[in-house]
């Protein structure tokens, strides 16, 4: 098995909520806690879950775009959580970000040739105007866009466009990893399969790896090699795409996608409905963080954490009953 | 032959902007039935929520104006009705839910106050029976301590409570047609379920027609009995779900099935999803003649750029706005 590019260790991320007298700490948002896997090269690991479970925060907090409470993020031999603000900067050259919103992450008032080539300058891979220029509009041509595009503004461009232009972006610097939050969610179907089919083709022809986020699960299971679930700011399974997708051990991506509607009017299935909502992640339940809403619990679920354990190969389910 | 509960011909509805017109709504027809789930389906900017709004007559005036057609309900057309008599059909006949809770509710009355608010208008009950019946509602749609519940105010309740109030309210008067705008697009997938079986729960009860709108394939479906499909603010197709999902016949919903990706087929080879070329065209500006899907359609041929394609029955009840049939 080849080594990992990337690997993630007992990562926390708790955000602190200020109040009263002084502003002082009365709460904490527990976004990530303890949460920990490995990201091969060439690979696509799917991180799902639903709102505020803490997908987007493990995402930022790999990138230092949000700074870690606890643990250790690895990328290939460097450890990216004691990086330095300058080395820090040289391994953003490796590592980057697509957003959801591409609209919110392009400055309205740059033109796409100083949107991608500003990441040239920055990391100076450019040694002359000519040479930046040429780079950028190669990189519009590689995402489906074309020369024309340069002096245009993001407001000028379609969704599908944008996601394109933020895409051009993360690989202006020919970066390895690519952290992909929801990079689809915002744009119609018709659209969405072309970006979908435009991160495919870029990770052969670049041998990309990427972190994909999102909250859709076909999406997930279309585009991963592997998926991670997470409920509550933790893992509760992680497995082979298609092996999460037809033999699901963990009673929370059971439910997850048998609620998934399926295109298929002549499909019928057994939903699992789960009651009651997400609890707060300020105060998260004890034990097992799915026990409140669990089908299968037992007594003692609400006492015992639940740790990732491995069932059949690469397949890791943290589920007493199950596993 | 099942009854006809609402029709809609014809109906055309433009703003009219400084930037020019844009053309949101453009001869739309189609028929609910009483009791059934009609879906809409469609990408952002074809014209769904403008058709939603058209019947509720809730289209800002101006920029907005229906300039033709015409929307029967119950025998009577919506569009001629004095803004009296169309606010009697309103929320009592008809109501609507929307995408996003939050900003349909009113922050600053609780959720009881919001559903009261409604059967003392149209119910002519007092205070305290208002109150009581939307303890009702709420219990309903399960809402759990619906006593305490109904004294909160929206800012308390999480997405998926919200949704439910919003349902409670708009199904207070029990009116028999409730139109749902993206009901559970901003809920997350377990949520969207209950949701959902919320709603096909309380339609079985009621015995209301809902008019289903939607960009999900997946939502239509599992839901609804008949569907439109519609395209650049027309409705390009219209069939039952069952045919519809077996025997698409226009190219844009047979693209538009193709290219989601399937968690149902998770266990077969894995394939590449298709896609539909270029992007959705403007509606704004000046009415071009063709067939609107024409530029990103891989059958068209230069007549099917000249000439508009009308909506015409190819098949018992399987209607399809395309040249090739």
């Amino acid at each position: 098995m080849a080594e990992a590019l990337l690997r993630v260790r007992h990562l926390k991320k708790y955000f602190p909520i200020r109040g009263g007298l002084f502003s002082r700490e009365v709460a904490r948002v527990h976004a990530v806690d303890d949460v920990s896997f490995d990201i091969r090269p060439g690979e696509t690991l799917g991180l799902v879950g639903e709102s505020g479970c803490g997908k987007s925060t493990t995402g930022r907090t790999i990138l230092r775009l949000v700074e870690p409470t606890a643990g250790e993020v690895w990328f290939e031999d460097r450890n990216v959580t004691a990086l330095d603000k300058r080395a820090l900067r040289q391994i953003r050259k490796e590592m980057q970000i697509i957003f959801q919103d591409p609209y919110a992450s392009l400055n309205p008032r740059m033109t796409v040739r100083s949107i991608i080539g500003e990441a040239l300058v920055i990391h100076k891979l450019a040694r002359s105007r000519r040479e930046r220029e040429e780079r950028v509009v190669q990189l519009l041509e590689t995402v489906g866009l074309s020369a024309e595009h340069l002096r245009r503004y993001p407001h000028e461009f379609s969704g599908g466009q944008r996601q394109r232009i933020g895409i051009a972006r993360a690989l202006a610097v020919s970066a390895k990893l690519i952290v992909a939050d929801e990079p689809v969610s915002a744009l119609d179907v018709s659209i969405q399969a072309q970006i979908i089919n435009l991160l495919e083709e870029l990770q052969q022809k670049f041998g990309l790896t990427y972190l994909f986020i999102a909250h859709d699960l076909s999406v997930v299971e279309h585009i991963s090699t592997r998926v991670a679930v997470m409920y509550l700011g933790k893992l509760v399974e992680v497995a082979p795409a298609k092996e999460l997708y037809t033999n699901p051990k963990h009673p929370y991506t059971e439910a997850l996608l048998s609620a998934v509607p399926i295109p298929d009017p002549a499909m019928r299935r057994r939903r699992i409905l789960l009651e009651g909502d997400v609890p707060s992640p300020i105060r998260p339940p004890s034990g097992c963080r799915f026990h409140t809403r669990c089908p299968i619990r037992v007594p003692s679920c609400a006492e015992t954490d639940q740790r990732l354990k491995e069932v059949a190969p690469g397949h890791w389910v943290a589920c007493q009953v199950r596993a | 032959m099942a009854e006809r509960l609402l029709e809609v011909k014809d109906l055309t509805t433009h703003f009219f902007t400084d930037d020019g017109v844009v053309r949101a709504v453009d001869g739309v027809s189609f028929h609910v039935d009483k009791g059934e789930t009609l879906g809409v389906v469609g990408e952002s900017g074809c014209g769904k929520t403008v058709t939603a709004l058209s019947i509720m007559r809730l289209i800002p005036q101006p920029p907005g104006q229906i300039v033709r057609g015409r929307i029967d309900y119950n025998g009577r057309n919506l569009l001629e009705l004095p803004p009296k008599e169309m606010r009697k059909i309103r929320g009592k006949e008809i109501s609507m839910i929307f995408q996003e809770p939050m900003t349909s509710l009113n922050p600053v009355f609780t959720v009881g106050e919001q559903i009261a608010e409604a059967l003392r208008l149209h119910e002519g009950l007092n205070r305290r029976d208002a109150l009581d019946r939307a303890v009702e509602m709420l219990r309903l749609v399960h809402i759990p301590n619906a006593e305490r519940r109904v004294r909160e105010y929206p800012h308390q309740l999480s997405g998926g409570m919200r949704q439910r109030v919003m349902i409670a309210m708009a199904l207070s008067c029990s009116p028999k047609l409730l139109i749902a705008d993206e009901p559970t697009t901003a809920l997350d997938v377990t949520i969207q379920a209950q949701i959902l079986e919320l709603l096909n729960e309380l339609k079985a009860r009621f015995g209301m027609a809902v008019l289903l709108i939607t960009h999900d394939m997946g939502v239509i479906a599992e839901t609804a009995q008949r569907v439109i499909v519609m395209y650049a603010a027309q409705v390009v197709e219209e069939a039952s779900v069952g045919e519809l999902f077996k025997e698409p016949l226009h190219p844009y919903t047979q693209g538009l099935l193709r290219s989601i990706p399937r968690i149902d087929l998770a266990a077969t080879q894995r394939r590449r999803l298709q896609t539909i070329p270029g992007s959705v065209p403007t509606l704004r500006g000046e009415a071009r003649p063709g067939c609107r899907f024409a530029p990103r359609c891989e059958f068209a041929r230069p007549a099917h750029f000249d000439n508009d394609p009308t909506l015409k029955d190819v098949r018992p009840g399987h209607k399809v706005a395309c040249f090739l049939y």
